[in-house]
């Protein structure tokens, strides 16, 4: 793509507003697009405009910089590796066209014409590929809670605090099928480290671990436990060690009713 | 914030189509060529000849010497890395390094919760007393303070918005009550006057 098919009118003045930094959303998409189609104006204009915002930095007071800091450098220089000729993450070379041209490469290629557009760039992705991760993983448990509580096979019972977690409540649901369920609970104490607490499942005098959990500060929780028996008939909470043991040990704090 | 005076309108002007650098580019240049090749007494020299002006960016936008001291080793980290990548034509190593340190501090900002920002009151105005400044240090920041003159105090206050603070303009518009059409051109016009004004300055040191 040449530099006379690209307009470059429609951009006149976006290269200082990109330099600060103060392109948003999709006019800074747009203007990336305008760069790596090979608008030299822009490119010169935003290099200038770049410099520009940078040398604002001189003009900022000098701040009490530690001696210890260039010993803290040079130490983790001296315990790392030599400089690494690896693909750039900054000043990557200007190759607008091939770029176009690179297929999979014309994303790294936009954002990368000038170094402060990929480094920004890149970690606004990153921020936002954890966001999407995080909210996948949300969305996942969400449907695997979804699916255990609306079953037609779906059973509830409503949990209650003893002794010293007496003002402690919650509930379960599971499925007989899916030998899965999802508790619910609020208003227990936090545990000491070390101890956690255990969901189990008892069918007569045979009980299963279920699973273990850790509160949060106001006491709230909510998981998804194994259903290892055919017929639950009651679930109880204790305090164990952290990890969890094979049979109950420990004080049991909160417990359902009878559910078969 | 930037100690600057009463505008001074007229100074921009037409610019000719150059990057601004500043004295001792060159020689900072070298020494990014040499710590390409692995030499760590290029890196210290490098330090000891930016080191304060990338704390003063970072102590800038965190706010707090804690972070601002991580900020400058992963700079100066990062700047060891990719020394093989640099490329002078594209701007001074001082440019290179101020926008790492922009970037790296905006991102520690942006990642802090509310609550996890240690703000030290006054922090950012704070006056060290180190060693006698540089002289490179001295010349670039009467040219900068005097180039800066020339802006009006609005359009100061929103270039430090977008490039302190790391607002869009969108986020200057919401911030300030001021029209988002008025925001953009104010800052393309407190821009256009400080590249100008640093070129004028530039182009006249003998």
């Amino acid at each position: 793509m040449s530099q006379d098919v690209v307009s470059h009118e429609p951009f006149a003045g976006w290269a200082a507003l990109a330099a600060v930094g103060a392109l948003d959303g999709a006019e800074r998409t747009q203007f990336e697009t305008h760069l790596a189609a090979g608008c030299r104006e822009c490119e010169q204009r935003l290099k200038e405009f770049g410099a520009a915002s940078a040398a604002l930095a001189w003009a900022l007071p000098d701040a009490g910089l530690p001696p210890r800091l260039r010993d803290r450098v040079m130490t983790r220089v001296a315990a790392g590796e030599l400089p690494a000729h690896r693909p750039p993450a900054v000043w990557p070379r200007p190759a607008p066209r091939f770029w176009l041209r690179a297929g999979g490469l014309v994303a790294a290629g936009l954002v990368g014409f000038l170094a402060w557009g990929l480094y920004d760039t890149r970690s606004a992705l990153e921020r936002q590929q954890a966001s999407i991760g995080r909210l996948e993983r949300e969305l996942e448990g969400q449907r695997a809670v979804t699916a255990l509580v609306s079953g037609t096979d779906t059973n509830a019972a409503i949990l209650k605090g003893t002794g010293a977690a007496e003002r402690a409540d919650g509930w379960v649901a599971w499925s007989p099928t899916r030998k899965r369920g999802f508790v619910v609970v609020h208003n227990l104490p936090p545990l000491p480290a070390g101890r956690q607490y255990q969901v189990w499942v008892f069918a007569g005098p045979a009980s299963t671990p279920a699973g273990v959990f850790d509160v949060d500060a106001i006491g709230h929780a909510a998981l998804v436990v194994e259903v290892g028996l055919d017929h639950p008939e009651r679930f109880t909470i204790t305090v164990e060690p952290a990890g969890g043991q094979r049979t109950p040990s420990g004080p049991v704090v909160m417990q359902s009713g009878q559910t078969g | 914030m930037m100690s600057v005076g009463a505008p001074r309108p007229g100074l921009a002007g037409a610019a000719p189509p150059m990057v601004m650098t500043a004295p001792g580019a060159h020689e900072a240049s070298e020494l990014i060529r040499r710590m390409a090749q692995g030499q760590r007494a290029a890196l210290e020299d490098l330090y000891d000849r930016y080191a304060q002006l990338i704390f003063n960016v970072a102590v800038r936008i965190v706010q707090n010497h804690a972070d601002a001291e991580e900020v400058v080793q992963e700079v100066f980290w990062q700047a060891w890395r990719q020394a093989g990548r640099y490329e002078a034509a594209r701007g001074a190593p001082w440019t290179w390094l101020v926008m790492l340190a922009r970037t790296r501090a905006i991102d520690a900002l942006r990642s802090m919760s509310p609550h996890r920002r240690r703000v030290e009151p006054g922090v950012s105005r704070e006056v060290a007393d180190p060693e006698v400044p540089r002289a490179e240090t001295l010349a670039e920041r009467q040219l900068v303070t005097d180039a800066l003159e020339g802006l009006s105090t609005t359009q100061r206050e929103l270039l430090e918005l977008a490039y302190w603070e790391g607002l869009t303009q969108t986020e200057i518009a919401a911030r300030t009550g001021v029209p988002l059409g008025t925001v953009k051109t104010r800052l393309r016009a407190g821009m256009g006057r400080l590249r100008d004004a640093l070129l004028a300055k530039r182009s006249a040191v003998p």
